[in-house]
């Protein structure tokens, strides 16, 4: 059965996040390094796409450019058709460290891009306390980031990336840093907060299960310079839980996934 | 990879800091030329580089010069010295370290250069109180050094050391001395910085000759180019002397500061 | 229970080293027999104090004038610090810039120019106050530059996520996580800072500590002088206590056991 998918979004979708023939070089003591290679991808609305790599391959570059953290060197990032310039205020980012301030609460920390931005912290408190709510932190607002798990602190920081409520959301390989039972857990906590929230969710990985379990399409980047060579519908239905993983759907995605990664 | 978007172009980290300096020569020159316009009060650059050179070619700057080197050398060899020693001996007796140790971190907390007047009235007017002063702060300084140091040395170390067997007292000992040179020598580089103070307050107070002795008389004569001039030269040996101990440093604790 | 012996044992610890210190004085100076003009008993400075500070109270004005102006100094040198540390820790350029200037001025030896700052501002707590402040200026200064700049990068990334400006930045990010490093630097200062009001007391000659030091020395009065000393170490002892704990109050999340 060929379940290798198309490498383009059906025509008529509206795209919501568009990379068009981006290339990023860096300078670097040894010579110029390509990192990306006419990168294309589309992303819609309300739609997880996870991004497959191998190390070295250009994801966290791409991270950095949909945060609006680089510039592409060539080609263009358009959001909803328009070029964009720089950090945008529609844009969530979920890091790798959890990258709260330690001296800040939890509840702070969500609040910081309101903060940040000028905007009335006190009228942003209710979404803040629901959004920790969501992630299962009800009662851990007032506490600080050292007093929580690595966990704890990775679904403090999802709950930050919504605080604007952001079209799109861009995780590096949030859950990288964590044991593979937390893993786990938080990639299964993930799927419920999103069909919560719904953004459109970029997510980077090397963990195919997660990929499999989370998206609706999973990009495969082949390695440096970073090229897409597979854009994978998943067709697993929603909402998923600790059973799809057993589903042979499951497994047959994950093993096309693993040929495309070279490693069976 | 983060390609640092901060930092700036090879030609900045030439021409910024040459810049910076010719800014604070020129305005000390515009300064001093034009809104104080008193050499007795503040002369520019160019009048403490004449009084210098003068000062230099006359002679007059020797006697100083080597006054406050004899002191601070010999203060600085002195207490070096056997404030290292008495740090290896009250670092390996176990009894001497518990005792002794805390107490001198107490008495950290009181600034040196207030025993200076109890010196000079212990050793009198001259060099004899300028070298004990030296001595006695560098002394403190090299003392706590040594023993943190020897504390420092790695529990998995001294216990492969007496592992060895054989003469143990003298295996543990090498172990803890290698580990303690950086505490040394960081110790060294306060030391070559608390010297040049110390002997310039006693100098202040009572002394016939020397670099702070000058500064001194020069400001009852209000020849305020002439405390520049002194002033520099002191700079110029402390610096000197910082760098000596910051290069010996890195030398003989090779293992912590070279580059990969 | 066992609090109360922990809490004992705790301030024995402390007490210990200080009480065997004033042992080992009582026992030297009984010991070699020394005259009481070259060093006093701990009895007769601590009656000196008693007396000075309680019965005749006429210790009293010279040590709030140390206080009063080693605070003042302080104060004045820890702002400026901070704020030039700041800016150049965030902009490149003129850390280029102006970095080299710093280093410059920093390598003369401070209680050098004391002369110099008394000339320019006369006999009055104003030149001490000068002095202090730039005694304890590069300390706080290097603490603040190296805290400043190491601002988790992952965190400064979030900011450009953000869109924050430099100031916000700076504010929120930098400034909150250097402040650790700042304090430490801070408690380096405070020794450096009672070190500068000493030394211009010592030539200033008007009052405070170190003109108590000076002034009963040369007198041959011993007891006021070493009693000055000790209370110029309760100060140094005191401040450096106060940043202790407030360091441990800002940094209140390093080395702390995660729950959960």
């Amino acid at each position: 059965m060929d379940i290798a998918g198309s490498s383009a979004p059906a025509p008529g979708k509206h795209t919501l996040l568009g990379l068009h023939d981006v290339s990023v070089r860096y300078k670097s003591r040894r010579g110029s390094v390509l990192a990306l290679e006419d990168f294309n991808l589309q992303v819609e609305p309300s739609s997880f796409v996870s991004v497959l790599g191998p190390s070295g391959c250009g994801k966290s570059t791409l991270v950095r450019l949909v945060a609006g953290l680089q510039a592409p060197s060539t080609g263009e990032i358009r959001f909803d058709g328009v070029a964009a310039r720089g950090a945008r205020e529609d844009v969530g980012v979920a890091f790798q460290q959890s990258a709260l301030l330690p001296w800040k609460t939890s509840l702070e920390n969500v609040l910081l891009p309101i903060r940040l931005t000028g905007k009335s912290v006190q009228q942003a408190l209710p979404r803040a306390q629901a959004l920790l709510e969501l992630v299962g932190l009800k009662d851990f607002q007032d506490r600080y980031p050292h007093e929580l798990s690595g966990g704890m602190q990775q679904r403090v920081a999802v709950a930050r990336s919504l605080i604007r409520d952001p079209s799109i959301l861009v995780m590096d390989e949030p859950f990288a840093a964590l044991d593979a039972m937390t893993r786990e857990t938080m990639m299964i906590e993930l799927q419920r907060i999103w069909m919560q929230t719904r953004p459109s969710v970029l997510f980077i990985t090397h963990s195919i299960q997660e990929a499999v379990f989370l998206s609706d399409r999973v990009v495969v980047m082949s390695g440096r310079p970073g090229k897409v060579i597979e854009d994978l519908p998943i067709d697993l239905p929603r909402p998923r839980d600790v059973g799809t993983l057993a589903l042979p759907r499951f497994a047959e995605l994950s093993n096309h996934l693993r040929d495309m990664l070279g490693q069976r | 990879m983060d390609n640092s978007s901060t930092d700036v172009p090879v030609w900045m980290r030439v021409v910024l800091p040459v810049l910076g300096i010719a800014l604070l020569l020129g305005g000390w020159q515009a300064v001093a030329q034009w809104v104080v316009a008193d050499v007795a009060l503040l002369p520019s650059p160019v009048q403490v580089a004449a009084t210098l050179t003068a000062w230099i070619s006359g002679g007059g700057f020797t006697p100083h010069v080597l006054a406050t080197l004899q002191g601070t050398l010999t203060g600085l060899a002195i207490g070096v010295s056997l404030g290292v020693l008495a740090g290896i001996v009250v670092g390996e007796v176990r009894a001497l370290d518990r005792a002794v140790y805390p107490m001198a971190l107490a008495l950290q907390a009181m600034p040196m250069v207030a025993i200076a007047p109890l010196v000079i009235v212990w050793f009198g007017i001259g060099v004899a109180s300028k070298v004990a002063l030296v001595a006695i702060g560098t002394f403190f300084v090299m003392f706590i050094n040594t023993v943190a140091g020897m504390h420092a040395a790695p529990p998995a170390l001294l216990d492969m050391a007496r592992a060895f067997g054989g003469n143990r007292w003298r295996i543990v000992l090498t172990v803890k001395i290698r580990s303690a040179l950086d505490y040394v020598f960081s110790g060294l580089e306060v030391c070559a910085a608390l010297s040049f103070i110390l002997c310039v307050v006693g100098e202040f107070l009572a002394a016939n000759a020397g670099l702070g002795f000058y500064v001194r008389a020069a400001s009852f004569d209000i020849n305020a180019a002439g405390m520049f001039a002194a002033v520099t030269v002191l700079a110029v040996l402390a610096s000197l002397l910082a760098w000596l101990t910051r290069v010996a440093h890195h030398r003989l604790v090779f293992w912590k500061y070279r580059k990969h | 229970m066992s609090t109360v012996i922990q809490v004992l044992r705790g301030t024995a610890v402390r007490v210990l080293p200080l009480v065997l210190l004033v042992a080992l004085w009582w026992a030297v100076v009984r010991g070699f027999a020394l005259p009481s003009r070259l060093m006093p008993a701990p009895l007769e400075v601590w009656d000196r104090i008693y007396a000075g500070l309680v019965t005749q109270g006429d210790l009293w004005p010279h040590l709030a004038t140390t206080l009063m102006t080693t605070l003042g100094g302080y104060a004045l040198g820890t702002v400026l610090a901070i704020a030039l540390g700041s800016v150049l820790a965030m902009n490149r350029v003129l850390e280029l810039t102006f970095y080299p200037i710093v280093l410059l001025i920093q390598s003369v030896p401070k209680v050098a120019i004391a002369p110099l700052v008394l000339l320019w501002m006369g006999f009055d707590t104003r030149s001490t106050i000068v002095l202090v402040a730039l005694t304890c200026f590069f300390p706080v200064f290097v603490g603040t530059f190296i805290g400043v700049r190491a601002a988790p990068p992952v965190l400064l990334d979030l900011f450009r996520t953000l869109n924050a400006s430099t100031f916000k930045t700076y504010l929120h990010c930098n400034l909150p996580s250097a402040a650790g490093s700042i304090v430490a630097g801070m408690q380096v200062g405070w020794g450096f800072a009672l070190v500068g009001c000493v030394v211009m007391e010592f030539i200033m000659g008007m009052g405070g500590a170190g003109y108590l030091i000076d002034n009963s020395a040369n007198a041959l009065d011993a007891v006021t002088a070493v009693a000055a000393m000790v209370l110029l170490g309760v100060m140094g002892f005191a401040g450096g206590s106060i940043l202790q704990r407030a360091r441990a109050r800002l940094v209140f999340w390093e080395g702390q056991v995660r729950h959960g």
